[in-house]
């Protein structure tokens, strides 16, 4: 466990001294911003009722079809594929700590390091309330929640890319096109007849924002489905990892 | 070879395992989706959550194969729901699509859900729309088989009309409610019935069929009687679609009876019907404040090519119907009209105390009542008298309590019974049948909806953009950019 915690802290530290994280982070304040910014300038609805903010910010809106699927892969792609180009990859293997520990710790990292992405969203309300007005924070909470559980799956399969190779372009690649492959092919094949439909309707992802938890709804099958399948890319992610041992 | 050979084993055993670990994955979710395992917590307060056990019964014990349509799509511009920047709209799709998953979920897959919204395909709309017969403030179909359930916006939210430039405001929703009562409706409970007098029709029989048929589709059990039903019968509202003739003494008892019991009546005659029968109606019908007038009413009209011809052939517009009433509130919204043939006015008289009475629609000052049946001029003179005239009343007891009971809807003309398949008939017909049950007046289940409106003053606006635009953003570059230096020193 102390081995646990020691690999958690220089994994969070080695994010925090990422200048490119930062630049990361700045673009996703400044995309956020201009979408809030437009939303209550543009959007009347949005003035004439601040309850359908956090919709925006945290539900199927273009944020979420566009830029989330991108942003946590590029946080998670230095994780294992830096280590892998780097050749640190073997010798942490190696090291006094199971390689399921090296997998959370590293997951966990990046998944304290997105709250800050997240955070910065859930101040422009707090600096929103500070101006007077009045929001239904039940909703923004949900969005919260919803929009992080979201993000918790889009790094592990960032972090599920990233154990592909020490190529870093692959590693960003990959996982967006994962993200954006569990983002899109359900919504694609919503309306399709059978199992399919079922299926898709089951996978969507935005309707899980928006019809769930930017609606102040917590659903247990929609938190299911995020963690469950973070839980499988975790796996596959150690299973890439220790496979190599498994046949001499 | 040896290289390749672990390489194989590597790649099959990794795949073994990721399909384990899928599989796993794949069976728990498909556990955790079941409705009895899947729990979804309302922290708003707002939403139709968790439907009441009554709806979630209902859906389960719908049929295989049932769907419910919901059409979100853009509302028309004007709409007075979309002045000034309302959010009624955005809001009520909200809870619907809420409602939408809620129903999917609840009907245990026996549903099938369709959101038809401004992302989807137009053809689609445009086909579903035309499936459906759907009409403007039609917001969801239940559909059970051949029995259908329509849900209109004014029975699913409740809103403040937008005045002196305040946009309108969506202060409450039943959906839970109208969602149960309708899966009931639908799945296993009583339909109302409905009793459509056929004795003295004014047309031929068979053409009521597409009327009945359009009961039916609506989810009710309706039969054409050819005598009136008596006091012992379980009719819950009894239409009479026009009267030639004046009605046998069994008849005349009966309707005596159903009049004075304050059962749903929706009476329609029209300038076919003999004087006897419309002074029987008229005196059964005196506690109402309500008479048919002699005469058949007469407008000038404007015709396709533009020429204008006076006929007794008349359609009432959106400027003639009553704005405010259950009954025609949505045809007035979308500005739409309804003809009438061979129409007679309604006066309204004192009445008793204990029944109100409104206007539904009315013709303007234009109309005219020929005075002669048989050998109409269709030309109005300085003696015949004029408009405005009131030609359908509804009536009501002050103090209804339950259902429909003391309603009654005075219709002058009948013609829009025989051809209901046309979407202005069908809607009146449909609107006036629910009011005559009582189904609109149901206020039971409304959920409170919190509106928070937020308009910033320039200062206000300038302090977030500078903060959420610049600072945040920039606040964070420039740390990033601090990092970055102090890691090359």
């Amino acid at each position: 466990m102390t081995a646990f915690t020691a690999l958690l802290k220089r994994e969070v530290f080695s994010l925090l001294v990422t200048p490119s994280v930062y630049l990361l982070l700045g673009v996703w304040y400044l995309l956020n911003g201009l979408l809030f910014v437009y939303a209550l300038d543009f959007s009347p609805e949005v003035q004439s009722d601040l309850s359908l903010l956090p919709q925006y910010l945290f539900g199927s809106s273009l944020l979420v079809w566009l830029l989330l699927p991108a942003f946590p892969p590029l946080v998670t792609l230095r994780l294992l594929a830096e280590e892998h180009r780097l050749g640190t990859l073997e010798p942490l293997l190696t090291a006094p700590i199971s390689d399921a520990a090296v997998v959370l710790a590293k997951y966990l990292s990046a998944s304290i390091f997105f709250l800050l992405f997240w955070g910065g969203v859930l101040l422009l309300f707090v600096l929103l309330a500070s101006l007077g007005a009045q929001l239904d924070w039940a909703r923004v909470v949900g969005g919260f929640c919803g929009a992080f559980l979201c993000s918790l799956l889009f790094l592990a399969t960032g972090l599920f890319a990233s154990s592909w190779s020490g190529n870093l372009i692959l590693a960003a690649g990959g996982g967006a096109a994962l993200n954006y492959l569990l983002l899109f092919l359900p919504a694609i094949t919503e309306n399709a007849d059978g199992a399919v439909g079922a299926v898709a309707r089951a996978a969507h992802i935005p309707n899980m924002l928006d019809r769930g938890f930017a609606a102040g709804l917590l659903d247990s099958y929609a938190a299911a489905y995020f963690l469950g399948l973070s839980g499988l890319f975790l796996f596959l992610t150690w299973v890439r990892l220790v496979s190599r041992r498994w046949v001499p | 070879m040896g290289a390749l050979n672990r390489r194989l084993r590597l790649g099959l055993l990794t795949i073994a395992a990721g399909l384990a670990g899928m599989a796993l994955v794949v069976l728990m979710l498909r556990a955790l989706s079941q409705p009895q395992l899947r729990y979804r917590w309302d922290f708003a307060g707002t939403s139709p959550l968790a439907l009441s056990q009554r709806s979630a019964a209902a859906l389960a014990a719908m049929p295989e194969g049932s769907r419910a349509t919901l059409f979100l799509d853009r509302p028309s511009p004007q709409d007075p729901l979309t002045f000034y920047g309302s959010a009624v709209y955005p809001n009520a799709y909200a809870v619907l699509r809420v409602a939408a998953e809620e129903i999917r979920i609840q009907s245990h897959g026996k549903v099938e859900v369709q959101v038809l919204d401004e992302f989807t395909a137009p053809v689609k709309v445009a086909a579903e729309k035309a499936r459906l017969g759907h009409q403007y403030g039609q917001m969801v179909y239940l559909e059970a088989g051949e029995k259908r359930r329509i849900l209109r916006f004014a029975e699913l939210f409740r809103i403040d009309q937008p005045v002196n430039e305040q946009p309108a405001r969506l202060h409450s929703h039943r959906v839970d409610e109208a969602l149960g009562d309708a899966a009931l409706r639908l799945g296993r409970g009583h339909l109302p019935r409905i009793a459509v007098y056929s004795g003295l029709l004014p047309f031929p029989r068979e053409d009521l069929g597409p009327f009945l048929q359009l009961l039916a589709s609506e989810g009710y059990q309706a039969a054409a009687v050819e005598s009136l039903p008596g006091p012992g019968d379980d009719w819950d509202l009894l239409i009479i679609p026009g009267q030639r003739g004046p009605l046998l003494a069994a008849d005349a008892e009966a309707a005596r009876a159903w009049v004075e019991q304050d059962r749903p009546l929706f009476l329609a005659l029209g300038s076919f019907t003999p004087a006897p029968a419309m002074e029987f109606w008229n005196q059964q019908l005196a506690p109402r404040g309500a008479a048919f007038l002699e005469g058949r009413v007469c407008k000038k009209f404007r015709g396709a090519t533009g020429l204008t011809a006076n006929a007794d052939h008349i359609a009432v517009t959106f400027e003639g119907m009553q704005a405010n009433h259950a009954i025609t509130a949505d045809l007035h919204l979308d500005q739409r009209w309804l003809e009438l043939g061979s129409a007679q006015a309604l006066d309204l008289t004192e009445g008793s105390v204990d029944y109100a009475r409104e206007t539904i629609l009315w013709l303007d000052g234009s109309a005219w009542i020929e005075p002669d049946e048989l050998q109409p001029t269709f030309q109005p003179s300085s003696r015949t008298p004029r408009g405005p005239f009131n030609m359908v009343v509804a009536t009501s007891r002050w103090d209804e309590q339950d259902g429909g009971r003391g309603r009654a809807l005075l219709s002058g003309s009948a013609t829009y019974f025989v051809d209901p398949q046309r979407a202005l008939a069908r809607d009146f017909l449909s609107s006036a049948t629910r009011w005559l049950l009582g189904e609109d007046q149901s206020s039971s289940g409304l959920v409170a909806l919190q509106s928070l409106p937020f308009r910033p003053t320039a200062a206000q606006h300038a302090r977030l953009a500078n903060l959420s635009i610049l600072a945040l953003p920039g606040a964070t570059l420039l740390f990033g950019l601090l990092v970055f230096w102090r890691r090359r020193r």
